[in-house]
């Protein structure tokens, strides 16, 4: 700072001292003033002029406090509507370049159930089996309100395919794996029973534990591990209907 | 929970009000015929005096109880004083200055700061300065320095565009300047 501008600066200092203790010395006087006004009868406030101006004053405190609300509320709006701006645009460049959450969020969906609706992911859709290779055989077979909720293909060649009922959460599963690429081992410990079978004149193994049937059986070039929790009469059904490609 | 807070600011603000009314509508009032000399248009001026009050509460309630006095009677004074303007017609622009930014011309030799520290003055002396200046300067002064009003805020009662604020600005407070150096001398 210059010498310049020190000056300045103190000038408005003093300024603003000589303003201020004017006002000081004004409004005491003012005061002083107002009480010998108010003592004067001339000036005395009528019961009239006193009704008008609380009302005066009531309206414009209302007045006021309406202005104050508005001004409160653009704001608010202003600001929702920036964050509103903010999420559509972020939302939307993840629908467009993210295909993890564009196909999660088209899977969602409200269904009226009865009375009562329900807002998820679409679980009575099939997953779709065009990522599925041709070699995949899946059952034609399968009890009545369970559907194909997941079907994967792993790394080791393995399909793994899942069939869920909803109303009481049961899963079957299957896991069809390449006979070149593993060995398959039965767990035999602790069963509650054993029995060879033959599905489709190929020897398989059935196996209950638990409550649980585990259906292995072997074709030319697979393993099928079938496991769910049904009778053994359908859990042989399901498996004779598995088409091997 | 905030309705509740605006309704108890609400009722606060009509109870300072109304303390304000009775304590000074007589005082108004007298003002208000003083500039005017018209009875008539006395409750009118009072009234829209109370209106600009009430807008500038947060100003009012942040004043000394001697500033928020002095306050309340340049507000009725310049309500009166726009009246008269709009009465008559006369409410163009009264100020016609130079446009040009003075601001570099508020230099004086003697705003050196060693000037100023050296020279003797007293408090009174000082204030007393304020009342050497023309009414229009000191009040618009005040406006701005005191009450902290904008250029929109200052403009509306100059009757003027917020834009010339400036330069009425610059010159009261180079007249002010002049005056307090003087009185230093």
């Amino acid at each position: 700072m210059n010498q310049k501008d020190h000056g300045q600066e103190l000038m408005d200092v003093l300024l603003k001292t000589a303003l201020s203790g004017y006002l000081e010395q004004e409004g005491a006087k003012i005061i002083e003033e107002a009480k010998e006004n108010n003592a004067d009868p001339d000036l005395r406030i009528s019961p009239e002029e006193r009704e008008m101006f609380y009302k005066l004053i009531d309206a414009e405190a209302r007045k006021k406090k309406l202005r104050e609300h508005r001004k409160r509320s653009k704001r608010i709006l202003n600001r929702a509507a920036i964050i509103f701006l903010v999420v559509l645009v972020g939302f939307g460049t993840c629908m467009l370049t993210v295909d993890a959450f564009r196909a999660k969020f088209l899977n969602m969906f409200i269904s009226q159930k009865g009375d009562y609706a329900v807002i998820g992911v679409d679980s009575s859709e099939a997953p779709d089996d065009s990522d599925l290779p041709e070699w995949a055989s899946l059952p034609t077979y399968i009890p009545e309100g369970y559907i194909k909720s997941s079907s994967t293909l792993g790394g080791n060649m393995d399909i793994f395919t899942e069939y869920t009922n909803n109303s009481n959460h049961s899963i079957i599963s299957i896991l069809q794996r390449p006979i070149s690429q593993l060995s398959l081992h039965i767990d035999t410990e602790d069963l509650d029973s054993y029995e060879e079978i033959k599905i489709k004149g190929r020897d398989g193994v059935l196996t209950k534990k638990d409550g649980f049937y585990n259906l292995t059986w072997q074709g030319d070039e697979y393993f099928f591990v079938l496991i769910a929790q049904l009778s053994d009469g359908e859990v042989i059904k399901i498996a004779e209907s598995v088409e091997i490609k | 929970m905030l309705g509740v807070i605006m309704s108890i600011e609400d009722d606060s603000d009509k109870e300072f009000m109304k303390n304000i009314f009775e304590k000074y509508y007589a005082t108004m009032k007298k003002k208000a015929y003083e500039v005017t000399n018209n009875r008539n248009v006395v409750e009118d001026i009072v009234s829209e005096a109370f209106v600009n009050l009430i807008r500038h509460i947060d100003t009012v309630r942040g004043l000394t109880p001697n500033q928020r006095a002095s306050y309340i009677m340049l507000t009725v004074k310049n309500t009166a004083i726009n009246y008269i303007r709009q009465s008559s017609r006369a409410s163009e622009i009264v100020y016609v200055g130079n446009e040009e930014d003075v601001s570099d011309h508020l230099f004086d030799p003697r705003m050196e700061p060693q000037f100023i520290l050296d020279a003797k003055m007293e408090y009174n002396e000082l204030c007393d300065t304020i009342r050497r200046l023309p009414e229009r300067e000191r009040n618009l002064l005040i406006c701005k320095y005191i009450f902290e009003m904008d250029d929109q805020a200052i403009s509306r009662i100059l009757k003027t565009k917020p834009n010339n604020v400036r330069q009425y600005l610059t010159r009261a407070r180079r007249h002010a300047y002049k005056i307090i150096l003087e009185g230093r001398d």
